[in-house]
C-alpha cells in the first residue's frame, strides 16, 4: 500500500553563504498548514558543526533501507521538523520503516526566535546536504525553518515540487515508534571510548542472526550469544548509521523496550541529541508491530483529540492527567488517550524527559486514520458477528472467534491473553495482539 | 477515407513519404483518436513470429520501415506516459526528430529526456552538441543534470565500424564558450558518471587513460580553466555526499594537479573537513597533505586537534599513523602545547595494535610531562586497552597502568560453578494444552516436540465435543503444514510431529465419532484437496499420511528415536493408557529430573505396562540427578526389580551386565551416560557397535586436500580440469560394528535371531544426507536426545558440516550455529570431539560461528567443562596444516576471549602456549599470536615453571625468522628464561 505525497516547497532548502554568517534555510511544506507565519524558527546555531553532522546522519537514515530493493530506495522522503518550546526536533524514518532517527536541538543549541510553533516537512536536497557537509566548527550559521521575509525569498512563484511515494507503513511507523519509546527504559550509559569500543564489535556485513549487547570483562560488546542481562538487537548492522557521530559524542545511552522489541541509541553531543531507534529486526518495520492497537480498542471522542490539537503547541510536554482533569475525562482512559493521540500522529516521546510531547505530523489525518489494518479486521469481525463470548467471570474471559474454516479460542485471564491463531502461536503476543484478541477486547470494552 | 484508414494504409503499404505530410495535418483531437490504432498496430507489427522453414527461427512481423512509421507516429501523437512505453527512441536523430521538431515539439520532451538520461541512455537521444542546439532552439529546456550527462561523453568520439572504437577529442569542448565557462563547473555540483565514463571504452588513438583529468590539466595549462577554482571545487565536491567512487575521483583530480604548499595552505579548512569522510581513501589523502602543512606557522592547530578524534579512532591503521605523525610534528613545533597534543594522541590507545600504541607512548615520553594529571587521567581511561610494551614505556605516568590487573580481577563476575536448570511449565488444564498444540509446530521451544504427545496423553480423557472444537485450529495447522510447500525454518521433525498429531485426530474420530465430526470433515476436505492436486498432475505425491510410514527421503536413521517415541505415544493412545512418557523433559532444555523419572516409572509399574524401549533409553540419557536423596528413597521403596537396579546404577550403584536384563539398551545408555569416568567394558557387549565407535573415540586429521574443478579457458573456449586445494577436517570413524568371528557368523546364519542385539539410541545417532536440506532445523532437537553423551552426534556434525571450516553453504553454517547454541545450554563437560568442533569453529570464516565458539570456551572455563590446552593443541594442529588463517584466531582472542577474568586469562595462556607448541613453522600472523601470548603472560603475572618444550620451539623459530625476535625475547623474559639463542 503506497500513497504519493507531493512536497511543494516555495524554494529549495539551501545553505546560503554571506560574509557575516551563513544561513541554513530549510524550506518547509505541510499538507495541513496551521498558523499563518511562514517561518517557525530563525536564529543562530550554537554548535553548527554538530547540528550539520547530525542532520547529515539523519539524511543517511531517511535514505537507508534494510529490506527494500534499490529501486524503492531511490525516493527520498523528507524529514519532519517540529519547532517550539525552545526545542527544534528533526525526525526521519528509513524507507523500510525499521529505523527511526531524531535530532533534538535543545535550548542551549540555538539562539533565536520561535516565530511560530509547528511541525512541517523540510526539504532535504543534495546540494543543501553537500553544503551542510562543509560546515565547520566555530562558524556562524543561522538556521531558518521557513522563510522569514516572504517577499525577499519570493522566487517568481516558482515552486519546487517533488512527488514521492509515501507508503502507509512509513507514517504508521512514525506514529507507532512513539509507543515503543514510551515503553523503553535506559539500560546503559557509555562514554565515548566505551561507545567506540562497542561499535568496533559490530560484525561486518548484514548478520542474519540476532546480536546481544552484553558486558564481557567489564566492556560492552555485541555477541550472537544471549546471556541473562543481554539486550537483543536484531539487524545490528543498522547501528552503523550513527557510527560517524561517535567520535564527537560525549555520551551514548542505550534504551531497551521492555519486551526487547526495539532499542534506542541516544548520542549526546553538547546541546544536541541524536536518537536512533531500531525495530526488532531488519525485516520488521515499526509499522507492523501493532504497538498502538490496545490503545485503540476504546474509542476516544474526536472532541478530545480536537482539544489537544487546538490548545497544545509544538514540543509542549503533554500531560494526560491534566487533560483528564481539565476535560473531565475518566482517569482510567488516560493511557488510552496517549496511545490514541500518538497513533494518530499528535504525540512524540522524549526518553530523557520520560514523557510525550505534542507535535502534529504534517500529513492529512485521512492518511493517518487509514492505518492499523489489524484494528480494521477486528472491527470487521465484530460487524459480521463472528465473536462470541463463551464465558465471562471476574478473572477470565473465554471467547470464540470465527477464523478461516475454524473457530479460534481466545482466553483473557489476568495479564495473559491467548489465541489459537497462527499469528499468536508464532509470535506469542510479542508483535502486538492478533485481530481475534483485539475483537474480543473491543467487544468487551464497548 | 478516415484518418485511421489513411494511417493503416500508410503502415501497411509502407508509404513513408506520405507519413509526415499526413501527421502535419492532424490536430490534437485527431492525434488522440489515432493513438489506440498506433498502439494496436505497434503491438501487431512488433510481435515475433516463426519465419521460414527453420524451426526456432523467429523475427519481427513488421518490416523496419513499418516500425519506423509507427515510431514517428508515436512521437507525434502519444503523450509522455504512452511514449515511454515504446522503444521509439531509435528515431532520435537529426534526420528524423530534427525534421519533426521544426513543426511539432511535444511539451513533454524535456521530461522524457531527463527520465531517459537518468536511466543511463542519454546517448541514444542526443550528444552534447545536438542537446545544446535543441536548447538554443527552445525545444529542450536546459537543466544542470541533462547538461552534465550530455557533456560527460563529449570528449569521446565514437567511430563507426565494427569495433565501435573511440577517439579522444578534448577540443570538442572549445566549440562553445559556455562549455568551459559554465558547464564544466556543473560536474562539481551535480552527480554525474565522469569518474567511470571511459570504462569499457576502447580507443583507437594513443591517448592516455584518465582522459577527463587530462582534459582538465590541458585546459588549466592553457589558462582556459581557473586552476584555483578547480582545486577548490574538487575538494568541496569530494565531500559533497556523492557516491564513494565519484567522491574519490574528485580527490584524484585534486591530487593530479600536484597543488603547491601555498595552494594547500588556502585549502586547510577543506582538507580538515575531509577528515569527516567515512571513506578511508580521501581521509588518507587529506592527512598526507596536512602532514606537509603541519610544521607551517599558519597551520590551524586548534582545528586539527578538534578533528583528531575522527581519525585517531578510525579503523584504518594508516590514517591513525598519519594523524599521529601530524601530532608529533605539532608537538615539536609547539612545545608549550605538549600536554594538549599528548592528551589528543591518547585517543589512539583505543587500538590494540602494538605499533600504534608504542608510537603514542614514545610521543608521551618525549613531549608529555610525567607529573601531568591531565595525561595520566586520560591514560587511566585506556588502562584496560594498553598492551604490555606501551604499558612498560608509560610506567613513568603515575599509577594508571598498575591497576590493570586489579580491574581484570573485578571483572570476574562470570565464574559460576554450574548452569542453573530452569523447570519447564507443563500444561495444567485443557486450555493450556490447546495453546500448546497450536504452537507445537512453530518450534518456539525445542521441548514442544516432547510436550505435545505428553499433553495429549494427559488430557486424552477430556475430549468432549467442545474441547475437540478448541483443538481444531491446531489440527488445521498440522494439515496445512503437511499439505503445503515446505517453508523455510521447518524441519523434518515438524512434519513428523504434524503427522503424529493428524494420526491422533484419526483416533479421536474413531473413539468419538459424534464429537469428532468436524475433525473428520476437516480431514475429508484436505484429502479432497490432495486428490485434486493428484488429478492435475501424476507427479504429485499425496502428502497426507500417518506417523507409522513416516520417513525422511534420505532414510536417515537419525530421526528414528523421535519417531519411536511418537509411535510409543500413539500405541498408548490407541489403548487409552493414561501414562506419561518417560522422556518428556522437566527442565530446560531437555533434562528429565531423576525424581520425576522414578515417579513415572512407578506409574508404569503400577499400571503393569512396560515402558517403550526408546522412550526409556532417552529418559535415561536425559536424566539429571536432582533431589538425590528423595529419588533414591522413592526408588528403593517403590520400584521393583530391574528398574530399581537401573536407577541405582545411574546413581553409582555397582552392577554388572546380566543376561536376564530385559532393557539392555537402557542399561547400555545408563552405563555410557552416567559413568564416573570409567566404564566396565562388559557393558559394550550390549551393543553391536564397537567400543571405539560407541565412545566416539575417533582420530582426525586436518589439512589441504587436492581436488579438481572445471575452469573456463577463454582462449581454448572450453572447460579445463584444474587442480585446486581445499581445507578439510576429516574424522576417521573406523569400524562401526563389531566383527563376528567365523564360527559366530556361521552360527548366526544357521540360527538367525539367536545373537540379535537390540539397537540402542547409539545405533541411530547419525546425520545422513548428501546435501543438507532441512536438517539444520532439526539439529537442536536431535542433540537433545542424548544431551550428556553427544560426542557421536557431534562427530557426525563435524564430518558433515564442518569438513570445510569455510563452510560449503549457508545451511551448513546454520547447523553449526544451532549446534553451538545448543551446546551452551548443556551442563556436562565437553569431550574430545566437542573440543575439535569448538576449536575448528574458532578459525572458521564466519564471525558469528567464531564468537559462539569463544562463548563456549568462556562458559567452559567458568564451569570447568572445557580443556583449554586441548583447544590450543587442536588450533595449533590446524595451523600446522594451514587449514585456515591464524588471524581469525588472534582477532577472536583479542575481541572476545582476552581479559574476561583472571581465571580466563590463565586458561588463555595455557591455550596459546599449547597452540604455539603444536604449530610447526611460523605462519602469517604468528607474531601477533606471540604478542598476545606475551600480553596474557604479563597480565597473569604468574611465575609458573616454564614449559621447556615451548621455550625450545620458540628458540627454533627465532632461528627461522628475525621478525619474531622481539616478541620471543619478550616471552622468554616473562617466562623467566634466558635469551641465549
Amino acid at each position: 500500500m503506497s500513497d504519493t505525497i507531493t512536497y511543494q516547497y516555495a524554494a529549495p532548502s539551501a545553505l546560503k553563504h554571506s560574509p557575516s554568517a551563513d544561513e541554513l534555510f530549510l524550506a518547509k511544506y505541510s499538507e495541513i498548514q496551521k498558523g499563518t507565519s511562514p517561518c517557525f524558527f530563525w536564529g543562530k546555531l550554537t554548535d553548527p558543526y554538530t547540528v550539520a553532522r547530525c542532520l547529515l546522519t539523519l539524511s543517511k537514515v531517511v535514505q537507508s533501507s534494510f529490506s527494500l530493493s534499490p529501486f524503492e530506495m531511490a525516493m527520498l522522503k523528507d524529514p519532519i521538523v517540529t519547532a517550539g518550546n525552545e526545542k527544534i526536533r528533526f525526525e526521519g524514518f528509513s524507507h523500510c520503516a525499521g529505523v527511526y532517527a531524531r535530532v533534538d536541538v535543545l535550548g542551549d543549541g540555538h539562539d533565536g526566535e520561535f516565530l511560530e510553533n509547528g511541525t512541517t516537512n523540510v526539504d532535504f536536497n543534495q546540494p543543501m546536504l553537500s553544503a551542510l557537509s562543509a560546515v565547520r566548527r566555530n562558524e556562524n550559521v543561522l538556521l531558518s525553518i521557513g522563510q522569514k521575509e516572504v517577499a525577499l525569498h519570493k522566487d517568481g512563484g516558482k515552486v519546487t515540487e517533488r512527488k514521492v511515494p509515501l507508503p502507509v507503513k512509513w507514517i504508521k511507523g512514525l506514529t507507532s515508534v512513539q509507543m515503543f519509546l514510551a515503553e523503553s527504559e535506559k539500560v546503559h550509559s557509555f562514554n565515548r571510548l566505551q561507545a567506540l569500543q562497542l561499535f568496533k564489535t559490530i560484525p561486518t556485513g548484514k548478520p542474519k542472526t540476532d546480536y546481544y549487547l552484553i558486558t564481557r570483562g567489564g566492556k560492552p560488546t555485541f555477541s550472537p550469544v544471549k546471556s541473562s542481562d543481554a539486550i537483543t538487537v536484531g539487524g545490528v548492522h543498522r547501528l552503523k548509521l550513527i557510527e560517524p557521530l561517535l567520535s564527537i559524542a560525549d555520551e551514548l545511552r542505550v534504551f531497551s523496550h521492555n519486551n526487547m522489541q526495539s532499542t534506542t541509541w541516544q548520542i549526546y553531543i553538547g546541546a544536541v541529541r541524536f536518537s536512533l531507534s531500531l525495530s526488532r529486526d531488519a525485516w520488521r518495520g515499526f509499522s507492523g508491530e501493532g504497538a498502538g492497537l490496545e490503545a485503540l480498542i476504546e474509542d476516544v471522542p474526536d472532541s478530545w483529540v480536537e482539544q489537544v490539537d487546538n490548545y497544545s503547541y509544538a514540543n509542549q510536554e503533554f500531560n494526560p492527567t491534566m487533560m483528564a482533569i481539565n476535560e473531565d475525562i475518566d482517569i482510567k482512559n488516560v493511557t488510552n488517550l496517549t496511545g490514541r493521540l500518538s497513533a494518530i500522529g499528535l504525540l512524540g516521546y522524549d526518553l530523557d524527559e520520560n514523557g510525550f510531547f505534542y507535535r502534529r505530523l504534517p500529513f492529512k489525518l485521512s492518511r493517518i486514520m487509514s492505518l492499523n489494518p489489524r484494528l480494521k479486521d477486528a472491527e470487521k469481525l465484530l460487524q459480521e458477528g463472528k465473536v462470541t463470548i463463551v464465558q465471562k467471570t471476574a478473572d477470565k474471559v473465554e471467547a470464540q472467534v470465527e477464523g478461516t474454516g475454524v473457530k479460534h479460542t481466545v482466553i483473557l485471564s489476568g495479564d495473559k491473553e491467548q489465541c489459537t491463531c497462527t499469528w499468536f502461536s508464532k509470535n506469542q503476543g510479542e508483535r502486538g495482539i492478533c485481530k481475534h484478541i483485539l475483537a474480543v477486547k473491543k467487544l468487551l470494552a464497548n | 477515407m478516415t484518418i485511421t484508414e489513411q494511417f493503416t494504409q500508410i503502415v501497411e503499404r509502407q508509404k513513408e513519404k506520405e507519413l509526415l505530410p499526413f501527421l502535419k495535418t492532424l490536430d490534437s483531437k485527431q492525434k488522440k483518436e489515432l493513438t489506440p490504432l498506433i498502439k494496436k498496430l505497434d503491438k501487431y507489427y512488433s510481435a515475433y513470429e516463426e519465419k521460414g522453414s527453420l524451426m526456432g527461427s523467429y523475427s519481427r512481423r513488421g518490416k523496419p520501415e513499418q516500425m519506423q512509421i509507427l515510431n514517428i507516429a508515436s512521437f507525434v501523437c502519444f503523450n509522455l506516459k504512452d511514449f515511454e512505453r515504446t522503444w521509439a527512441w531509435s528515431i532520435f536523430n537529426r534526420e528524423v526528430i530534427g525534421e519533426i521538431l521544426t513543426w511539432y515539439c511535444p511539451s513533454w520532451l524535456t521530461e522524457y529526456a531527463i527520465k531517459h538520461a537518468e536511466g543511463g541512455f542519454i546517448r541514444s537521444l542526443f550528444d552534447y552538441r545536438w542537446y545544446m542546439e535543441l536548447v538554443e532552439k527552445g525545444y529542450v529546456m536546459e537543466t544542470d543534470r541533462l547538461t552534465v550527462l550530455a557533456l560527460q561523453d563529449f570528449i569521446f568520439f565514437e567511430q563507426s565500424g565494427k569495433n565501435r572504437q573511440y577517439r579522444y577529442v578534448p577540443e570538442a569542448l572549445l566549440e562553445r564558450d559556455v562549455t568551459l565557462k559554465e558547464h564544466i563547473w556543473l560536474f562539481f555540483k551535480v552527480e554525474s558518471g565522469i569518474h567511470n565514463i571511459e570504462e569499457y571504452k576502447q580507443f583507437s588513438d594513443d591517448s592516455k587513460p584518465e582522459r577527463w583529468i587530462n582534459t582538465f590539466k590541458l585546459y588549466v595549462s592553457q589558462g582556459r580553466i581557473d586552476r584555483s577554482r578547480l582545486l577548490n571545487d574538487s575538494l568541496v565536491a569530494a565531500m559533497g555526499g556523492y557516491n564513494q567512487s565519484l567522491s574519490n575521483w574528485f580527490l584524484k583530480l585534486f591530487v593530479a594537479f600536484e597543488p603547491t604548499k601555498t595552494e594547500l595552505q588556502n585549502f586547510t579548512g577543506e582538507l580538515l573537513n575531509i577528515l569527516n569522510s567515512a571513506n578511508s581513501k580521501p581521509v588518507n589523502i587529506a592527512l598526507n597533505y596536512l602532514k606537509e602543512l603541519a610544521a607551517e606557522p599558519e597551520f590551524p592547530i586548534d582545528a586539527f586537534l578538534e578533528h583528531a578524534p575522527l581519525v585517531l579512532t578510525s579503523e584504518t591503521k594508516s590514517a591513525v599513523t598519519s594523524a599521529l605523525m601530524i601530532l608529533e610534528k605539532l608537538a615539536k613545533v609547539y612545545p608549550d602545547r605538549g600536554e594538549e597534543i599528548c592528551i589528543a594522541a591518547c585517543q589512539a590507545f583505543i587500538h590494540q595494535d602494538e605499533k600504534i600504541q608504542v608510537r603514542v607512548a614514545k610521543m608521551l615520553q618525549k613531549y608529555g610531562d610525567g607529573a601531568s594529571t591531565g595525561i595520566s587521567d586520560n591514560l587511566a581511561i585506556y588502562k584496560d586497552n594498553l598492551l604490555l610494551e606501551a604499558k612498560t614505556m608509560l610506567k613513568g605516568f603515575s599509577e594508571q597502568t598498575d591497576n590493570a590487573e586489579v580491574a581484570s580481577e573485578e571483572q570476574e563476575t562470570l565464574t559460576t560453578s554450574s548452569l542453573t536448570l530452569e523447570p519447564i511449565t507443563y500444561p495444567e488444564n485443557f486450555d493450556d494444552f490447546v495453546f500448546l498444540a497450536s504452537q507445537a509446530f512453530d518450534q518456539n521451544e525445542t521441548y514442544h516436540f516432547d510436550m505435545l504427545p505428553a499433553a495429549i496423553l494427559k488430557f486424552q480423557d477430556e475430549m468432549t465435543e467442545a474441547n475437540i472444537a478448541k483443538l481444531l485450529p491446531a489440527f488445521q495447522r498440522a494439515y496445512k503444514m503437511v499439505t503445503s510447500d515446505w517453508r523455510s525454518g521447518m524441519g523434518y521433525l515438524d512434519d513428523m510431529l504434524a503427522k503424529f498429531f493428524m494420526d491422533y485426530g484419526q483416533l479421536l474420530v474413531k473413539f468419538y465419532p459424534k464429537e469428532g465430526r468436524k475433525l473428520k470433515e476437516m480431514r475429508d476436505s484436505f484429502e479432497k484437496m490432495e486428490a485434486e492436486k493428484k488429478a492435475k498432475s501424476d507427479w504429485y505425491k499425496i502428502k497426507i499420511s500417518g506417523i507409522k510410514p513416516w520417513d525422511v527421503f534420505t532414510r536417515s536413521p537419525g530421526y528414528k528415536p523421535h519417531k519411536h517415541i511418537l509411535l510409543n505415544a500413539i500405541f498408548m493412545l490407541e489403548r487409552k493408557l493414561k501414562l506419561p512418557m518417560l522422556s518428556t523433559p522437566t527442565h530446560e532444555p531437555c533434562y528429565v529430573s531423576s525424581l520425576v523419572l522414578v515417579q513415572r516409572l512407578i506409574m508404569y509399574q503400577e499400571a503393569r505396562v512396560t515402558p517403550g524401549d526408546m522412550d526409556f533409553e532417552v529418559a535415561i540419557a536425559r536424566c539429571i540427578k536432582m533431589d538425590i536423596e528423595d529419588t533414591l528413597h522413592l526408588a528403593n521403596e517403590r520400584l521393583k526389580g530391574e528398574r530399581r537396579h537401573l536407577i541405582s546404577f545411574i546413581f553409582g550403584g555397582e552392577y554388572s551386565p546380566m543376561d536376564s536384563n530385559k532393557s539392555k539398551p537402557a542399561w547400555l545408555v545408563a552405563a555410557m551416560v552416567h559413568n564416573s569416568g570409567t566404564i566396565d567394558k562388559r557393558w559394550f557387549g550390549y551393543s553391536k557397535l564397537t567400543e571405539q565407535y560407541l565412545r566416539a573415540e575417533f582420530t582426525w586429521k586436518s589439512g589441504k586436500q587436492e581436488y579438481f574443478y572445471d575452469k573456463w579457458d577463454h582462449e581454448l573456449r572450453k572447460n579445463i580440469k584444474t587442480k585446486g586445494y581445499r581445507s578439510r577436517v576429516e574424522i576417521d570413524f573406523g569400524q562401526k560394528e563389531k566383527q563376528l568371528s567365523g564360527i559366530k557368523k556361521i552360527f548366526a546364519k544357521i540360527m538367525p535371531g539367536q545373537e540379535d542385539i537390540e539397537p540402542s539410541v547409539y545405533d541411530y545417532t547419525q546425520l545422513k544426507f548428501e546435501y543438507i536440506t532441512a536438517e539444520h532445523n532439526d539439529i537442536k532437537r536431535l542433540l537433545t536426545i542424548n544431551p550428556a553423551d553427544r560426542e557421536l552426534l557431534l562427530a557426525h556434525i563435524v564430518n558433515k558440516c564442518l569438513k570445510d571450516p569455510d563452510f560449503s553453504g549457508e545451511n551448513d553454517k546454520r547447523l553449526i550455529i544451532y549446534t553451538l547454541e545448543t551446546l551452551l545450554a548443556f551442563a556436562a563437560p565437553h569431550r574430545d570431539i566437542a573440543h575439535l568442533l569448538i576449536a575448528t569453529c574458532m578459525i572458521s570464516n564466519d564471525k558469528t560461528v567464531r564468537t559462539y565458539a569463544a562463548e563456549l570456551w568462556i562458559q567452559g572455563v567458568s564451569i570447568n567443562s572445557i580443556n583449554s590446552e586441548t583447544i590450543g593443541k587442536i588450533i595449533g594442529t590446524h595451523e600446522r596444516a594451514e587449514l585456515a588463517p591464524l588471524k581469525r584466531f588472534t582477532d577472536l582472542v583479542l575481541a572476545s576471549m582476552y581479559q574476561i577474568s583472571a581465571k580466563h586469562n590463565e586458561h588463555l595462556a595455557v591455550m596459546l602456549g599449547a597452540c604455539i607448541l603444536n604449530m610447526d613453522v611460523p605462519v602469517n600472523n604468528t607474531k601477533k599470536l606471540l604478542d598476545i601470548y606475551a600480553e596474557v603472560l604479563a597480565v597473569n603475572k604468574k611465575n609458573e615453571k616454564p614449559d621447556y618444550e615451548l621455550v625450545a620451539k620458540l628458540r627454533d623459530w627465532r632461528k627461522l625468522t628475525e621478525a619474531l625476535d622481539k616478541s620471543i625475547l619478550k616471552i622468554n623474559q616473562l617466562l623467566g628464561v634466558g635469551n641465549a639463542s
